[in-house]
């Protein structure tokens, strides 16, 4: 999304490495910590990114405070640095603001003035999504939702990921050894209603069966619309910060054309 | 991308053949990570019964070639009015946008290119050289 600018500031930032704020990870640039954030702790960035306001601040500049603020305790610990967090907070939120929205916006005017050719209304949006503020609010007010608590979600999350069969899942509920009452489901329908939940966009993959002949019999086959899949993948939050909207150009340091993603190429 | 995937011996040689989707709009990093669960499975083709050697082998062939176009014209139908003139999709930042969805990479093998082309399986459609002079010098030859 930003390599143009984070190539920049990789040439002036010093060797000093940074720790994430949440995992022990340690990063001597300032990009890959960018990317770091960006990617394992995605889920941080969305949350802030709704609760946060306009931070008047130039990419480069949020990615040069971001690594003085750690810079200047590289030997803290995980477990003893409880004080700094509201500033890590802060910067970090910064710096979500610049990939979420300045960043967008930059680009966008950088291409009317540049020598790049596109489509009209390229990477522009025409509207708003219905409900999406709604959407975005529910999300950091309940993350848990439909379960009541996080709780709830690990143990479906497990339950789910190690393929415990329906029945026992019934069985396990029903002998008491969980509590329906903090876990949020008494029986595997009502879990399964919510896990149906979790995923509002499901609609949008419904499968499709079509029938072919060869002459002697028929086979069938099954198929998703290919539209509506599109839809599902470009309305994924999770991927809201990764998305590239609109096409550009990149050049490495000797002006040379470089082609890596699809939006940096010519057919776009 | 698209890929047949061996499912059982025993009953039959069961295949399956996936055809899966993801997009461009997300940096290849991102989109060919597992856990990012990037790519939808967008179709599961019929698979055509083994061939026998009987007279009928290449009006078969044939046929199968047919019945896959087919059920690509029916896959890709939607896409194609939705290419030339557009489709308002929500995005993820909470937009609408004017999306121009088309089909811009198809990942497969050599044995998908054969049967998704038709092209002959013992010629590789790159090169130049015949397949009886495949593993020869290619210099030698010209000289």
């Amino acid at each position: 999304m930003c390599d143009s600018h984070a190539l920049g500031s990789t040439l002036s930032t010093p060797a000093m490495p940074s720790k994430c704020p949440f995992c022990r990870q340690k990063y001597t640039q300032a990009a890959a910590y960018e990317k770091h954030l960006r990617t394992t702790h995605a889920n941080v960035n969305i949350i802030l990114a709704s609760t946060t306001i306009q931070y008047p601040s130039s990419a480069s500049h949020v990615l040069d405070t971001q690594t003085d603020v750690v810079g200047d305790r590289p030997d803290s610990d995980y477990e003893s640095d409880p004080e700094p967090t509201g500033r890590e907070h802060d910067v970090l939120s910064g710096d979500v603001v610049y990939e979420s929205d300045t960043e967008v916006l930059n680009n966008t005017s950088s291409f009317f003035g540049g020598q790049q050719t596109h489509f009209p209304g390229a990477g522009e949006a025409i509207g708003d999504v219905n409900g999406f503020q709604q959407e975005i609010s529910n999300l950091c007010d309940d993350p848990w939702a439909p379960f009541p608590s996080g709780h709830g979600f690990r143990l479906a999350s497990w339950l789910h990921d190690s393929k415990v069969p329906k029945s026992r899942i019934n069985e396990y509920i029903a002998s008491g050894l969980g509590n329906s009452e903090s876990v949020g489901y008494g029986s595997m329908h009502t879990l399964e209603k919510h896990l149906r939940e979790l995923d509002p966009y499901s609609r949008y993959l419904q499968w499709f069966e079509g029938q072919v002949e060869d002459g002697k019999r028929t086979l069938s086959f099954f198929y998703r619309n290919v539209i509506d899949c599109v839809r599902y993948l470009l309305r994924q939050i999770a991927y809201r910060d990764d998305f590239v909207y609109a096409p550009r150009r990149e050049y490495d340091h000797t002006g040379q054309r470089v082609y890596a993603e699809m939006h940096t190429a010519d057919w776009w | 991308m698209s890929d047949q995937t061996h499912l059982s011996n025993l009953s039959g040689d069961k295949k399956a053949w996936p055809v899966y989707l993801t997009l461009g709009n997300l940096p290849a990093t991102r989109r060919n990570k597992p856990g990012s669960f990037a790519v939808l499975l967008l179709a599961l083709l019929p698979v055509p019964p083994k061939l026998t050697k009987s007279s009928a082998h290449h009006l078969q062939r044939q046929i199968n070639a047919d019945r896959l176009r087919g059920v690509f014209e029916l896959l890709f139908e939607l896409l194609q009015n939705a290419a030339l003139e557009g489709v308002n999709i929500d995005c993820a930042d909470g937009k609408v946008g004017r999306c121009f969805p088309i089909l811009s990479v198809w990942i497969a093998d050599q044995m998908e290119n054969v049967a998704l082309h038709g092209i002959k399986s013992n010629v590789c459609p790159k090169c130049e050289v015949l397949p009886g002079e495949l593993g020869t010098d290619a210099n030698s030859h010209r000289a």
